[in-house]
């Protein structure tokens, strides 16, 4: 038992890895922006395929080619945010809500119009697990998804903590007002929540089709998912989603050991109602 | 005040004669051109199988048409994409049948066809499937219900005999919850048990997860002699993945769902070097495939016939003829006429064309297919053939052919 405990908990960790990248920039948004934007799981799907199509069609080593999709994405987001988001912030959250999910209707659609019926994936070898004393415990590609989502954190929080673009966002998340009386440039903090946002859905996107398939539904499915973590550790609390999410991803991918895998995500909205019956705000208690 | 309610009068008499005249226009459209609907799996799971069966579709109907269409009308397809969703599957069969009128539904996979089949028989229009094995049909067509693929109940006993013969004696099962999949493992199980056989997991999985660890763990830790694994080209590349991780110590025989040459390229050929399928299979050398095999490699880029395509010309080329002998293009008709064209007695006939030829003399015909006989029971079933295929240097390679001869008796 303590062998499939084990087990299950790296790749618990491995799926909160994922998780977090995709609802870290999830967080960012809402805590400048404050507005559940609901098309950020388009993101992912839109990682993938452009990482994909540099990838297979034009023979790219999929480093390259992720870096390319990653800054695709980016702009993407940012056109979407500039073009959509952003004159509709006058009419409050609601409108922003509404219309980001009219915007994951329409992106959802155009990509599975565009990509086709085939199911597809990236050209990566399959290598059986690494043992540890004979138990087939963590992968290669685990070990980089992994490092990936360590790594994000520790330059995040560089960012948020060294310079000053990370400093100007705490301001303005703490307070819109306070921080343009002092003279931040909050459009420039918006327009660097966007592109950072949408670069972390790319990677997420990019990691998850490593481990699954690169297929229209990629970010469809996940973006509840995200949803999940980001109440969990607390929305508005970047830190509280980075232990949401990997709390979440631990806590699904163990609850498979005792139900069937096709409840992965009742385990993970069970998790976030009883954590937010005793804790209205989240574990880190965010807003 | 009088004179507005003149203007009123005329407006609605002009724009009532309008509607009247655009409606008997439409109405002498419609009886011009046979209406056929089309509603099969464009995109999702089963699209990379669907999109050549769709234009195995086209050409068919060329060829058709190029003949004067049945009744001396052209046949115009509707088309709607399920995507292999059952509630676009249901969408697209109500707008095929309440907006574009068309008089039968081609080309559903089984969840579909279990979702739509009443509404179909309601508005009286036929359904015509060549992919849809599913166990829930075998008794419950036969009036607006055929297809030309045989039950899964076929390829479970395909699947189990392989597994017997092989000397296997314990099998592992992992089910994916949709109506094709488990129809399949279902009557794998009941057929392999039945030998003498014992199923040591038997798993059932939701699809769209990330991960199916607790399935393959389960498999692994039991230490089958084989696994079968009844589940679709998405979900086979997360479990066989996961399975070959953890180091796979059996022979793995794949539900026909996830066997396509798609899953080479999707899985990877070098980790399935080796692996087995179990797959409908056609008339291999008949007559009528033999005609099918000339025209697909005519009209199609490539030349390798693909999976369910002898179906689907079979289908068409039925409904085809069906219309032809009801003298209307109706749903009715074709229901009430798809036997007089597909079986005994009668002239036998392999092709839409040599089947015309002898209705215009008064004949009766017995249409014999690519697929297979095409002969429908009161069910709408048909028998078929199953073969095993096998994974040998990125391409599946026939090891095995069972016809339904071989496995009458247990199918009786």
């Amino acid at each position: 038992m303590l062998t499939i405990l084990l087990q299950h908990t790296v790749f618990g960790i491995v799926t909160g890895s994922i998780l977090l990248l995709a609802t870290i920039g999830f967080s960012m948004i809402y805590t400048t922006k404050r507005f559940l934007c609901i098309s950020h799981g388009e993101l992912l799907t839109i990682g993938a395929y452009t990482t994909y199509i540099f990838h297979v069609f034009l023979g790219w080593n999929l480093l390259y080619s992720g870096v390319i999709g990653v800054v695709i994405t980016s702009l993407v987001g940012l056109a979407i945010a500039r073009g959509l988001y952003e004159p509709m912030e006058r009419h409050g959250p609601l409108v922003l809500l509404f219309t980001s999910v009219g915007v994951t209707f329409c992106l959802h659609g155009i990509l599975e119009f565009i990509a086709g019926p085939s199911i597809r994936s990236f050209r990566t070898p399959i290598l059986p697990s690494i043992r540890v004393g004979g138990i087939p415990l963590i992968t290669m590609n685990e070990i980089v998804i992994i490092s990936i989502a360590m790594g994000s954190i520790v330059f995040l929080h560089v960012v948020l903590t060294r310079t000053r673009i990370g400093k100007a966002f705490r301001a303005m998340a703490s307070n819109v007002d306070l921080a343009m009386a002092r003279g931040i440039d909050t459009a420039r903090i918006s327009m660097f929540v966007w592109i950072y946002a949408s670069a972390m859905a790319a990677v997420a996107g990019i990691l998850l089709a490593l481990v699954t398939s690169v297929n229209p539904d990629l970010g469809w499915t996940q973006i509840l998912i995200i949803l999940a973590a980001a109440i969990l550790g607390g929305l508005g609390s970047i830190y509280g989603v980075m232990i949401g999410a990997i709390l979440l991803g631990v806590v699904m991918d163990v609850g498979v050991i005792f139900f069937p895998s096709g409840y992965r995500a009742a385990i993970a909205f069970a998790l976030m109602i009883i954590v937010l019956l005793v804790k209205p705000k989240g574990i880190f208690g965010g807003e | 005040m009088f004179r507005r309610t003149r203007i009123v009068r005329r407006v609605l008499v002009v724009g009532l004669s309008l509607a009247l005249l655009a409606g008997l226009s439409v109405g002498v459209a419609r009886a011009e051109e046979v209406r056929f609907g089309v509603l099969t799996s464009l995109s999702g799971p089963l699209g990379t199988e669907g999109k050549p069966c769709f234009e195995t579709i086209q050409w068919t109907v060329e060829e058709i048409n190029k003949f004067g269409g049945p009744l001396g009308m052209p046949i115009k397809l509707f088309v709607a994409d399920t995507a292999t969703d059952v509630e676009r599957g249901i969408t697209g069969a109500r707008k095929l049948i309440t907006m574009d009128r068309v008089i039968n539904i081609i080309g559903p996979s089984s969840s579909i066809v279990v979702a739509i089949m009443k509404f179909c028989a309601d508005n009286e229009v036929p359904i015509i499937s060549h992919w849809s094995g599913s166990t829930r049909l075998t008794t419950s067509g036969g009036e607006y219900q055929f297809r030309t693929c045989p039950d899964d109940y076929f390829e479970g006993e395909v699947a189990a005999r392989f597994m017997w013969d092989e000397g296997f004696r314990k099998a592992a099962v992992i089910t994916l919850d949709t109506e094709d999949t488990i129809s399949i493992s279902d009557a794998l199980k009941k057929r392999f048990a039945a030998m003498g056989g014992e199923v040591v997991v038997d798993e059932m999985v939701v699809g769209g997860q990330t991960t199916y660890r607790t399935a393959a763990r389960k498999v692994l830790a039991k230490r089958p002699d084989v696994l079968f694994p009844a589940i679709d080209l998405d979900t086979l590349k997360i479990v066989y993945r996961e399975l070959y991780e953890m180091g796979i110590t059996f022979t793995v025989v794949l539900a026909s769902n996830a066997v396509q040459q798609a899953t080479m390229d999707i899985v990877g050929a070098d980790i399935l070097e080796g692996v087995y399928g179990e797959k409908p299979a056609n008339a291999l050398g008949s007559p009528g495939y033999a005609i099918f095999e000339q025209k697909y490699r005519e009209h199609m880029e490539d030349g390798m016939v693909g999976w369910f395509t002898p179906n689907m010309y079979d289908a068409v080329n039925l409904m085809a003829l069906a219309v032809e002998v009801a003298g209307e293009a109706t749903g009715k008709g074709i229901s009430e006429n798809i036997r007089k064209v597909a079986n005994s007695p009668g002239i036998k006939v392999y092709s839409y064309a040599e089947g015309l030829a002898h209705l215009l003399r008064g004949h009766e015909i017995n249409y014999e297919g690519a697929s297979g006989s095409c002969d429908f029971d009161e069910f709408g079933n048909v028998l078929g053939y199953a073969r095993i295929q096998q994974a040998k240097g990125g391409q599946w390679v026939d090891i095995k052919f069972y016809s339904s001869e071989d496995l009458a008796e247990a199918i009786r």
